[in-house]
């Protein structure tokens, strides 16, 4: 089974100069795992991760620990917010992006997961435009399919 | 040997001090040098206490860190510093005076960097939540975790090197600096209540955020905390009695370092990595550095020098000490302590070999030499809060603050350490003054 077969078309394209504020208030609206951040020319830059964004909303200075002697807390996440409103995502992605081919097979897949300790791979074609994205859960469902098809 | 010696220790002190290469790996090279040009044989670097590494300081630094490392645990420093700040009812300058408190207290029994550590977190947090600058109240931290560290053996390196050279046990440093310390916190936090108390003003609404804290979900670990308390305790009491039953202070750390690990569910490997082996190897380096200086002789040449400057006698030091203390609170704030006293403390056996003809610890500890060891101790701890750059914790709280997006420049840290730092020094004379040359007693 291929890539092609079971990734997922529906990906988010940001511009590198689309800011923090801008980007986190559209999110209830975004589809995709990823927010995939593209040069005029459609090739992919980076990407941005949640773990990314939920990283700049926390004060640096708090751990879970400490987080749990906070009442509320939300004037913190907003405070956070508003100091990093303006952040460009170019600043945010990460550049050294792990990514798979539509051609790859699942079990190439299978490997590159666990390998890069990811959870969504980015699929991009030959030219180094984004095309869709594989996340475990997609490569499990189609391993399951292979295997149980086999018994 | 002389000149191969001092050429060691000359360019690895500048190129410590120049920071262009970390001061572990300058001084481990040092040493391995000082092995390979034979100045020190490595059975003297091993294995000779006057010559080689002190392997008292050594593990009583390492049992300590073993011990903190496993209390950190817990949660209970993040308990006490939300606590302290509840107790403070969220009036900003009484916040910055009870942990300023806290800190001195916490610094005098555990390492100052890891007191700064865990509480520099939740100063920032509690800034925060009262909207004022946190940058006031993380320099505070960090000169008292300095001042507090003074008071006593285990509090800072300086104290740890000079015991172990010159014999003393814990209570001789509660009975000679302890009052010391306490009469400069006093005074300090006068002249910081002058300078801040006004000046500090938040709304009520955001005090009642710090009242509404929870700080009792803090605590991970209860049974954790209950084994590393008790732990904690016997070995300040083993501290207190260590003179009494002829145990080193290091062979009091181990044992309570030993006991915790062998009580904690935590795997040896994690906590042993938590150890911070870059400051444990920059001792050893040093020690072998240096002791290739003793052997060589230019610590006596040294000494030398300052029995000429200073003319010490028989029957007074007054001199030696005034000097000692200024000299080492202003070498300290621009220079590493550790060094420095590394340095300072083998001069001193030198000198009292010349004087007195004699280093057995009776000599070393005579009434005469007494006032200058605590005013070597007074002005290396005190002079680290000079500069930035002065202490360990001073370093700690600029990067954490930084990285919180509060820059602290260097001339920030100037106005706020240099005067306290004159301060303190200048406090230290007076007590000296007074204790040794005109009260006596």
């Amino acid at each position: 089974m291929l890539v092609s077969e079971i990734c997922r078309p529906e990906v988010t394209a940001i511009a590198p100069d689309e800011t923090l504020g801008h980007v986190l208030c559209l999110m209830a609206s975004i589809r995709s795992k990823l927010l995939y951040v593209v040069d005029g020319a459609g090739k992919l830059q980076g990407v941005v991760s949640s773990y990314d964004l939920l990283k700049v909303l926390l004060p640096e200075f708090l751990d879970a620990n400490l987080a749990k002697s906070v009442s509320g807390g939300d004037n913190l996440l907003v405070q956070a917010f508003s100091e990093h409103a303006d952040m460009k995502m170019s600043e945010l992605m990460t550049r050294k992006v792990v990514f798979c081919r539509p051609d790859d097979t699942v079990l190439e897949l299978n490997a590159l997961i666990l390998e890069s300790a990811v959870n969504v791979l980015p699929v991009v074609d030959a030219a180094g435009r984004i095309v869709g994205e594989v996340t475990r859960r997609d490569i499990l469902n189609a391993v399951a399919k292979i295997c149980c098809a086999s018994s | 040997m002389f000149w191969v010696s001092t050429a060691i220790f000359v360019i690895a002190y500048a190129v410590i001090c120049s920071e262009k290469i970390h001061k572990t790996k300058v001084a481990v090279f040092g040493a391995a040098l000082t092995l390979i040009c034979k100045v020190l044989s490595q059975h003297e670097a091993f294995h000779d206490i006057d010559l080689g590494v002190d392997w008292n300081v050594v593990f009583l630094l390492i049992s300590m860190m073993i011990i903190v490392n496993i209390m950190t645990k817990t949660g209970v420093f993040q308990y006490v510093a939300i606590k302290s700040a509840k107790l403070g009812r969220g009036n900003p300058f009484t916040i910055m005076a009870i942990f300023a408190v806290v800190t001195a207290v916490a610094s005098a029994f555990l390492d100052n960097v890891t007191t700064v550590l865990l509480l520099a977190p939740v100063t920032l947090l509690i800034a925060r939540e009262l909207e004022v600058d946190p940058v006031p109240y993380l320099i505070t931290e960090a000169l008292a975790s300095n001042i507090g560290g003074t008071a006593t053996l285990i509090g800072d390196p300086p104290n740890i090197m000079i015991a172990s050279k010159a014999g003393f046990d814990f209570m001789d440093f509660i009975v000679h600096l302890a009052p010391a310390i306490i009469v400069i916190m006093a005074v300090w936090l006068l002249v910081w209540k002058a300078l801040f108390g006004k000046r500090l003003h938040v709304r009520e609404e955001l005090k009642a955020r710090i009242m509404a804290m929870n700080e009792r979900e803090l605590i991970k670990d209860p049974a954790l905390l209950k084994k590393s308390g008790v732990v904690l305790g016997l070995t300040i009491l083993g501290f207190m009695l260590h003179g009494l039953f002829h145990y080193e202070p290091a062979t009091v750390a181990l044992m309570g370092a030993a006991t915790l690990l062998l009580l904690s569910d935590e795997e040896p490997h994690h906590i042993l990595a938590e150890v911070e082996w870059p400051t444990i190897f920059f001792f050893i380096g040093l020690f072998i550095i240096i002791g290739g200086t003793v052997k060589s002789g230019l610590i006596e040449w040294l000494s030398q020098q300052v029995i000429l400057l200073t003319g010490p006698t028989k029957e007074s030091m007054f001199t030696l000490s005034m000097v000692m203390v200024w000299f080492s609170g202003i070498a300290s704030a621009i220079v590493d302590n550790i060094p420095f006293v590394a340095t300072m403390n083998p001069l001193l056996v030198e000198l009292c070999q010349k004087v007195f003809g004699g280093t057995d610890p009776a000599t070393l500890q005579n009434p005469v030499m007494l006032p200058v060891w605590w005013a070597l101790a007074l002005g290396a701890c005190l002079g680290g809060n000079g500069t930035a750059i002065g202490a360990s914790a001073n370093v700690i709280v600029v990067g954490m603050s930084e990285k919180a997006g509060h820059r602290i420049s260097f001339v920030r840290f100037l106005k706020y350490g240099t005067p306290v730092m004159f301060l303190t020094v200048f406090l230290s004379t007076i007590y000296l003054w007074l204790r040794y040359y005109v009260l006596r007693f």
